[in-house]
């Protein structure tokens, strides 16, 4: 998703990435991946919680996430082990402009993630339907 | 899943969580200026 970094930014989007795991190991995963994202730190997983990310022994050790962690490995990808809870799953979420979900996935296994295509286009449609006035909308659906 | 979990067309939990930069994150603060927000959640960095 790294490498779409500029299209999201020209949809007036900001993207960030959200951890569980420790801050001390943040750096070496940034510097790993090369992600352009803003990382937060959701050590008590209070957001992921609220946004209902799953948590499942069957979907963490499903053999779909197996085979890619194994071809990642093929692939010369370090590995760094577990670094807090194996059993929690992550997910992709898009909040419009005026604070309302768009877009919820939820994972079912580590290797289930959006595609940056699907996230595109959701977001250049909201674009097109937000106009250059969304500057002056008030964030109705948040406090 | 839960009844509670929030689904498309409903309001995003609103939050703040510190970033890795040293600052602090607010969603509210994001979706400023008619911005959108791309949240991806990550399993862990293993």
């Amino acid at each position: 998703m790294r490498r779409q970094a500029a299209q999201f930014e020209e949809l007036a989007t900001r993207v960030v990435t959200i951890s569980f795991g420790p801050a001390s190991k943040a750096a070496a995963y940034l510097e790993e991946t090369g992600s352009p994202f803003e990382l937060l730190i959701d050590a008590k997983r209070e957001v992921y919680k609220a946004y209902g990310m799953r948590h499942s022994l069957s979907g963490a050790l499903s053999l779909k996430a197996l085979r890619q962690q194994r071809e990642l490995v093929r692939q010369g990808a370090a590995l760094h082990g577990v670094q807090g809870d194996a059993l929690q799953l992550g997910g992709d979420v898009v909040v419009d402009a005026g604070g309302i979900l768009r877009l919820v996935h939820r994972s079912t296994n580590p290797a289930d993630n959006e595609s940056p295509e699907t996230l595109l286009r959701l977001l250049a449609s909201l674009q097109r339907s937000s106009g250059p006035q969304a500057a002056d909308r008030p964030a109705a659906g948040l406090p | 899943m839960s009844e509670n979990m929030p689904r498309v067309g409903d309001a995003a939990p609103a939050f703040e969580l510190p970033t890795t930069a040293g600052g602090w994150y607010t969603l509210v603060d994001a979706l400023a200026d008619g911005h959108h927000a791309l949240l991806v959640f990550l399993r862990h960095y293993g």
